[in-house]
């Protein structure tokens, strides 16, 4: 009767342990889940910001007058263009 | 000396009984006492308590969801959210060094006698700066100002400025959509905001999720119809037309004849919606779409085509037009050119108000209304556009025939450039209205049949005429495709009261291209040209030709003629760049 009970006392004692150890490892993984998830945030902050830019610098009203002015590009004139058109080719699609 | 211990001497004097019952009686009244009070504790406040003790150390924290994108046809981005923070203060609490003060103010550039004044305001909420950008945000964290709080919030900009703000529209300061397309599809936009509840330790540190007691969903994006080169081609040339002609306004759309996509949409003047200051009513109106006006000779194809279709005329029927004058009652009907008799196709070609009243006169009341009815004429083009105008088409039993006569050349009759747009789709197919979309749609569309396949094709020749040399339309040729169109030019109504304005004009033009198989309408209207040009066919048409001729390449439309020797689009205008 009292093997069992230190037997059990034991088991008690090392249970009480596991949830310390168990809690605490818990905690230290949901402490990296929030860095993470601050990350996460961190670079969705600068992944619209870097799309911001993009879609500023690639602005038509920019393109066009850095081709014009900067390069000197001209829109070709249709005359003395030749059309080549795909056998493929259905009116409709852009491709 | 020897010390006996006697236990027996009387040395020491016996305990009193009532000494040791008192020890005993305060020790019991002790033990009551505690007893009864952790009984009060324990069971009685134990609610109170527990939440009091919760309070100490759990937060719930708002998860704010970021306003989806808008996009253009091809993905590119025309509206987007960036995250931002405010500053708020919890006047009660803050507790700040003067240096902090100093230092905060230069921080969000909010002067100090005016943080010193929202401190004393002894409110529970006061925000100090609003959409802060992030960086500055981390060094106002970094103050670790008790009190001094920041909020994620969202920053509103549109990258295309304003080539398409007024399909666009805005939002306020707290993200709700206010006009355009951002309150039109703003339950969509916006995501729900999620709450959490956790538990944070003494420094502020999450350390533990307990409950999610609202998921938070992100806003979606809207896809637009818009293509942004064709948008900016469009804006570009209204912008240039508008400013040589020294005109009040202008508008321009461009629909795909089988979708029904609006492809482009811009008005000018038009406002800048990053910058708030830009605003006011006159500028931030869709004209497309908001705005009426009496669309003049534009409306003549479908006088003619009602005609047709209850076999009245055919194309080559001659009309009585010579001496280019028709009395109705004490009203006269002017042409600005006598061109002696014309035939029906003469009629759109050379643009006769004559010969349009003749035929109108030729219809009953009831079936010209049905054909303008069923045209989209006085409804609503159910595009799902905030503020848009149905027009004005009065009943059929309330027409006097003068106004018969006038309506056959778009007097009387008020619609918008969608509208008038629109109804060209019926000439551009094979007689079918298409419902419009400011969303990409992709697949053809089915419209409401309304004129037959054959009166389509023979009102789509008249229109080809219209644009020859010997047409009213006839700058708004493109060297290699066939183009299909008709010019307007209406005087303007007075504003309140009755008659037309003797020298104030608009001057539209309705057209589309390859006529061998459209598939691009386009629309225009500019809105008082002063520079001496009032004409449909010189203020309008030119626009119509440089903007159809780049949309078509845009698109990739083979040509469908010869190229010939037409020269136009000569220097493209240039956007000055503001702000």
């Amino acid at each position: 009767m009292i093997k069992l009970n230190i037997f059990l006392f034991v088991i008690l004692i090392i249970c009480g342990l596991g949830i310390v150890t168990a809690r605490y490892e818990a905690r230290k993984l949901f402490m990296e889940q929030e860095k993470e998830q601050k990350l996460t945030e961190q670079l969705e902050t600068e992944w619209s910001q870097l799309l911001l830019e993009q879609s500023t610098l690639a602005m038509s009203a920019r393109v066009e007058k850095i081709a014009r002015k900067e390069l000197g590009m001209i829109t070709p004139p249709t005359t003395g263009n030749i059309l080549a058109i795909h056998p493929d080719y259905t009116p409709g699609t852009t491709e | 000396m020897k010390v006996l211990f006697n236990p027996s001497r009387k040395t020491i004097s016996p305990v009193p009984e009532w000494r040791s019952r008192l020890v005993q009686g305060l020790l019991l009244t002790c033990l009551i006492i505690l007893i009864s009070r952790s009984i009060y504790l324990q069971a009685l406040n134990k609610d109170f308590l527990q939440q009091q003790g919760q309070s100490r150390h759990e937060r719930v924290i708002e998860q704010n969801m970021q306003r989806g994108n808008i996009k253009d046809r091809n993905g590119e981005i025309l509206a987007v959210s960036a995250p931002v923070r405010s500053v708020w203060i919890e006047p009660q609490r803050v507790n700040a060094t003067p240096e902090q003060i100093r230092q905060l103010a230069s921080l969000t550039g909010v002067e100090e006698a005016v943080i010193q004044q929202r401190i004393r305001s002894g409110k529970k909420f006061v925000y100090l700066r609003r959409q802060l950008p992030p960086e500055l945000a981390e060094k106002v964290a970094e103050l670790n100002i008790k009190g001094v709080n920041l909020k994620h919030e969202f920053y509103r900009y549109y990258p295309a400025r304003e080539l398409a703000a007024h399909i666009l529209g805005f939002t306020d300061i707290d993200g709700r959509g206010q006009e355009g397309m951002e309150l039109a599809w703003q339950d969509m936009l916006t995501g729900e905001d999620g709450k959490r509840r956790v538990i944070k330790d003494r420094i502020g540190r999450i350390v533990e999720d307990v409950e999610q007691i609202q998921s938070p969903k992100p806003g979606q994006d809207v896809v637009l119809s818009i293509d942004s080169k064709i948008q900016y081609l469009a804006y570009r040339e209204l912008a240039r037309a508008v400013k040589e002609q020294h005109a009040k306004a202008g508008s321009i759309v461009a629909l795909d004849v089988q979708t029904g996509e609006v492809l482009a949409m811009a008005n000018y003047p038009a406002f800048n919606p990053n910058q708030r200051a830009s605003m006011n009513n006159e500028v931030i109106r869709n004209r497309v779409l908001v705005d009426t006006f009496e669309p003049g000779s534009t409306l003549k194809p479908f006088v003619v085509a009602v005609a047709m279709e209850t076999g009245r005329i055919k194309p080559d029927t001659l009309m009585e037009t010579a001496g280019g004058k028709l009395k109705i009652g004490r009203a006269v009907i002017h042409d600005v050119r006598d061109k002696g008799n014309l035939t029906v196709s003469q009629v759109i070609q050379a643009s006769s108000n004559v010969g349009a009243a003749k035929i109108a006169l030729l219809l009953p009341p009831k079936t010209f209304w049905e054909m303008l009815n069923r045209s989209g004429f006085g409804t609503e083009t159910g595009i799902g556009f905030p503020g848009e105008a149905s027009g004005r088409l009065r009943a059929y039993n309330t027409w006097r025939p003068i106004e018969q006569a006038t309506m056959s050349y778009g007097h009387g009759i008020s619609a918008s450039l969608m509208q008038l747009a629109r109804a060209y789709t019926l000439f551009a197919t094979d007689g079918e209205l298409k419902p419009v979309t400011l969303l990409k749609r992709d697949m053809p569309a089915v419209g409401q049949k309304v004129i037959s396949h054959e009166t389509a094709q023979s009102v789509r020749k008249m229109l080809e005429l219209a644009v020859q040399p010997e047409g009213t339309g006839n700058s708004a040729r493109i060297s290699g495709y066939r183009v299909a169109g008709k010019t307007g030019t209406a005087h303007k109504r007075l504003k309140g009261q009755k008659g037309y304005a003797k020298d104030r004009y608009i001057s539209s033009f309705v057209g589309f291209a390859p006529a061998s198989d459209p598939r691009v309408i386009i629309a225009i209207m500019i809105d008082e040209p002063s520079s001496g040009n009032y004409y449909g066919g010189t203020v309008a048409a030119p626009v119509f030709s440089r903007v159809m001729e780049g949309t078509l390449r845009i698109l990739n439309v083979p040509f469908d003629e010869p190229l010939g020797n037409l020269v136009i689009s000569p220097v493209p205008a240039e956007l000055e760049d503001k702000g």
